[in-house]
């Protein structure tokens, strides 16, 4: 099971509001090589792994990386407050607030929806690292 | 200027981070004393720093409970709120 520790991992202070920003960093929240990818990514493919060093490394960090979702969502969050209606509609993030408003919803730049297409779960301990690898070398 | 509050949080979360990346590295290298008795070290400090925290301003984790008039789990800022992390 999980629980919850009342922080961020690291933390988000941001000053001054940017619907233009927070629409490009959306997709390190639900793009392809998004925080919630990474998360399902290791949490699904932990099971398959037959080292248990292997796939208790994977618990771990599939685990980080549900707090890397938390901080790329409070940044979302803190980027896209009080903004007025104009201001949002003047900028890049006009489409997805058609929808959304500000509330925080895991879409890729382009507004396409997080997708769990975006990583492969394939009980094969090498396909899988050999995934892990290039999903990490899209973020690098 | 920061408050008490977050100081302590800071210092928290700072600590939590080296041991976030050593117990990856662990993972892989179980038999490095080194990186063994850092993570002892470290996890000694956080625990002096989390029981000062949670007495001073209430739980931060789930599980932790402390005696009180009404139930103090959701009070406080929120993480993600621009005042609510250090």
């Amino acid at each position: 099971m999980w629980t919850y520790e009342k922080r961020l991992q690291y933390p988000v202070k941001i000053a001054r509001p940017n619907p233009s920003l927070a629409n490009m960093i959306i997709s390190q929240l639900g793009g392809p090589d998004g925080e919630i990818g990474a998360s399902m990514r290791y949490l699904s493919q932990r099971y398959s792994m037959p080292c248990r060093n292997v796939s208790g490394l994977l618990t771990d960090i599939g685990t980080e990386e549900l707090a890397h979702m938390e901080i790329v969502s409070a940044i979302i969050h803190q980027l896209t407050r009080c903004l007025s209606a104009d201001e949002i509609m003047n900028s890049k993030m006009a489409a997805y607030y058609v929808d959304h408003t500000t509330g925080v919803y895991p879409v890729a730049a382009a507004g396409t929806p997080y997708s769990v297409y975006s990583f492969a779960s394939k009980g094969d301990p090498i396909t899988d690292l050999t995934e892990d690898m290039a999903a990490d070398g899209a973020i690098v | 200027m920061m408050c008490e509050r977050d100081v302590l949080q800071r210092k928290i979360d700072i600590i939590s981070f080296h041991m976030d990346d050593t117990r990856l590295f662990l993972n892989t290298h179980p038999c490095d004393r080194e990186a063994m008795c850092y993570f002892e070290k470290l996890h000694k400090m956080r625990c002096e720093l989390m029981n000062e925290y949670v007495a001073k301003f209430g739980p931060m984790c789930a599980y932790q409970y402390v005696p009180a008039e009404s139930w103090a789990w959701t009070n406080g800022p929120q993480p993600w709120e621009k005042g609510g992390n250090s």
